[in-house]
């Protein structure tokens, strides 16, 4: 699948319009595939025998939902509370207070079926059994959920020529690159194929092209599944989520559709354009008729010691204002010497949110590491 | 609902449970099986410790314990050793080697129960020893021990419940073993003490007599008096059959034990997020 056409730039990664038979209702009938209202976690951090350690934080009260048949991203640096998050809605981990349901099995009491609901690919390069080869690994994880062996056969067979594993399924996982395992990873993810899937940093250590591979399987992912994925990538939150809660020391500081929560940093869209200076050129008059073009709000000269004519202009759309713009000064012979776009971003969402760059981590990121 | 969903939704847990427990073993036989050296230290081990204590045996000059021969005894005490090994080991390790494959948390946030995961890695380890019984058994006859079984079928049973009673003490052992994160040292902390508590390679007569009924509560104790009795004395089916009962209840007693403190490590695990902390 091509990740570009499916993310036009805009907030609906996903298809808006998804009709109710190809979108899941869910148990409760709410439409709701993960509720999570004011979840908390504390964690003591250790220092020895006999001192309490100081108490840590780790998620502050957290609420978003989650549409069935969606793609939901929580974002945030190392040691924002993701991992965290993720282990209590897994039921790995017990939450200090607050509540979640997934698909209307609420995490704690009724742990047991939200197993079953659940497909978890947790973060890390490890958790498959590297002396098995993929389809023992597949074959152990589908027992664990139930599964009788033809069933495990037939969707291990599905699973593996889906993740471009099918000729290697023999090997011992040992001799698997680091993509490849990832993929496998999914696979045993969705072998018991799960209502919903929640991935913790799926693409974290793959190079580029492993990385691209395994976005778009998790693009494919939706609607047949709801996903919850944690990442630290903007661009694939960017790229992948119908929704951001974006998150930060424990709490949501900022929660919407990625077009919304770019919209909101009032930053301006702008489009650089630096063409060889020409004493031919009447500035003012290519302004003017600049600024006249559509989409174009204002155009700017910016002065510049480099013999360059360096024009800016403040846009809605870069990508129309760009056409229209290299269209009118081919007619007048500019040369065009750069073009630089700048978008407003996730990160510029983060900035405006957190108050602070996304680089680097959480300061209590020791004392959750752990957990 | 898919297909799958479906077929999940009307398995039933009992099988679950036994499908779970065999494809454990399986992961268990197949780690086992990708490494030479491990496979051959598990018949050598027993040989060795047998040989050494045959040699402290001789050495001081004695030449049989109460009622057998020193060889005879010791060899059906190193098969016992053999269980030990197979299954306390395992099950102490089961979920403890899950973490350190990363394995642990996907295994806990599947629905399968733990104990049908951690008695698999038992049982696995269990079907991996048939070998290693075989080699003890020509070791033992190559130093001349004489077995006189007038019940094959009995020495089978004996043979079996000294593994199951093994096995009864590792799963009851598996939750302490979690819950610390010390599996390694706390199972090398309870060998030694076994070894002589149970009689594996010195008679329990040996012991002081304020420590002989402590080896009386362990399950194996019974499974391998019985054992001694069906293969080295003849003994019949009325004769064994006390140790039998007592093996079988004590070894239900210690698989409950085992249930409940799997499941209060659940609980504990998930309540202190000490899951990964291995």
């Amino acid at each position: 699948m091509n990740l570009a056409a499916r993310n036009p730039s805009t907030p609906a990664q996903q298809p808006e319009s998804l009709t109710p038979s190809s979108v899941p209702a869910g148990r409760d009938g709410s439409g709701r595939a993960i509720d999570v209202v004011d979840l908390t976690r504390s964690f003591r951090k250790r220092t020895g025998w006999l001192r309490s350690g100081e108490l840590v934080q780790a998620v502050r009260g957290i609420s978003f939902t989650v549409p069935h048949g969606t793609i939901f991203g929580v974002l945030g640096p190392n040691g924002a509370g993701k991992t965290t998050t993720i282990k209590m809605l897994s039921t790995l981990l017990l939450p200090s207070s607050g509540t979640a349901t997934i698909n209307g099995f609420d995490i704690v009491r009724d742990e047991h079926q939200v197993r079953t609901q659940l497909g978890v690919l947790f973060g890390g390069d490890k958790g498959l059994y590297n002396q098995l080869n993929a389809l023992e690994n597949l074959r152990y994880f589908g027992r664990l959920y139930g599964m009788d062996d033809p069933l495990i056969k037939q969707r291990s067979r599905e699973l593996l020529e889906r993740m471009q594993l099918l000729d290697r399924a023999h090997e011992r996982v040992e001799s698997y690159s680091r993509g490849m395992k990832q993929r496998l990873h999914i696979a045993k993810t969705l072998i018991h194929d799960p209502a919903i899937v929640i991935l913790d940093e799926p693409t974290i250590g793959l190079d580029p092209g492993a990385a691209i591979g395994v976005r778009e399987l998790i693009a494919d992912l939706v609607p047949g599944h709801t996903v919850l994925l944690t990442t630290h990538d903007m661009h694939e939150a960017d790229l992948l989520c119908r929704e951001i809660a974006i998150i930060d020391q424990g709490l949501i500081v900022a929660e919407g559709t990625p077009g919304a929560l770019k919209a909101a940093t009032e930053i301006d869209r702008r489009v650089a354009i630096a063409l060889a200076d020409d004493a031919r050129y009447d500035r003012p008059v290519l302004e003017a008729r600049l600024a006249a073009l559509p989409s174009v709000v204002r155009a700017t000269h910016q002065p510049d010691d480099t013999g360059l004519m360096r024009l800016e202009l403040t846009c809605l759309d870069t990508t129309s204002a760009l056409d229209a713009a290299l269209a009118m000064l081919r007619e007048h012979g500019a040369g065009v010497t750069a073009i630089d776009i700048r978008e407003p971003s996730l990160e510029d969402a983060f900035l405006r949110a957190a108050g602070r760059e996304f680089e680097g981590d959480s300061p209590d990121d020791d004392a959750k590491a752990d957990s | 609902m898919t297909p799958v969903r479906r077929a999940l939704v009307d398995t039933p847990s009992a099988w679950n449970f036994v499908a779970a427990m065999l494809a454990a073993a399986r992961v268990q036989q197949r780690s086992w099986a990708s490494n030479v050296i491990l496979l051959l230290r598990r018949p050598l081990t027993p040989a060795l410790g047998f040989l050494a204590v045959l040699l402290a045996y001789r050495i001081s000059g004695q030449t049989a314990v109460p009622e057998e021969s020193v060889v005879g005894f010791l060899i059906v005490g190193t098969l016992a050793i053999q269980a030990w090994n197979a299954t306390v080991w395992s099950c102490g390790f089961a979920l403890q080697s899950d973490a350190y494959h990363g394995t642990l948390p996907s295994i806990l946030a599947s629905p399968s129960n733990r104990m049908a995961v951690v008695l698999g890695y038992g049982l696995g380890d269990f079907v991996l020893s048939a070998p290693s019984v075989l080699v003890t058994l020509l070791i033992g006859l190559g130093f001349g021990a004489t077995f006189d079984v007038a019940h094959p079928l009995l020495a089978l049973v004996a043979m079996t419940l000294v593994f199951i009673s093994a096995l009864a003490i590792g799963v009851a052992c598996s939750g302490l073993f979690i819950l610390s994160r010390n599996a390694n040292p706390l199972a090398n902390f309870l060998q030694t003490p076994v070894h002589i508590l149970a009689g594996f390679y010195f008679p329990r007569s040996a012991l002081p007599d304020w420590l002989e009924p402590v080896g009386g509560l362990l399950p194996i104790t019974h499974a391998l008096e019985a054992l001694r009795a069906s293969a080295l004395d003849g003994a019949g089916w009325a004769a064994t059959f006390d140790e039998i009962v007592i093996t079988l209840l004590a070894s239900v007693a210690f698989f409950v034990l085992g249930m409940w403190s799997l499941r209060r490590v659940d609980h504990e695990l998930r309540r202190t997020g000490s899951l990964n902390l291995f």
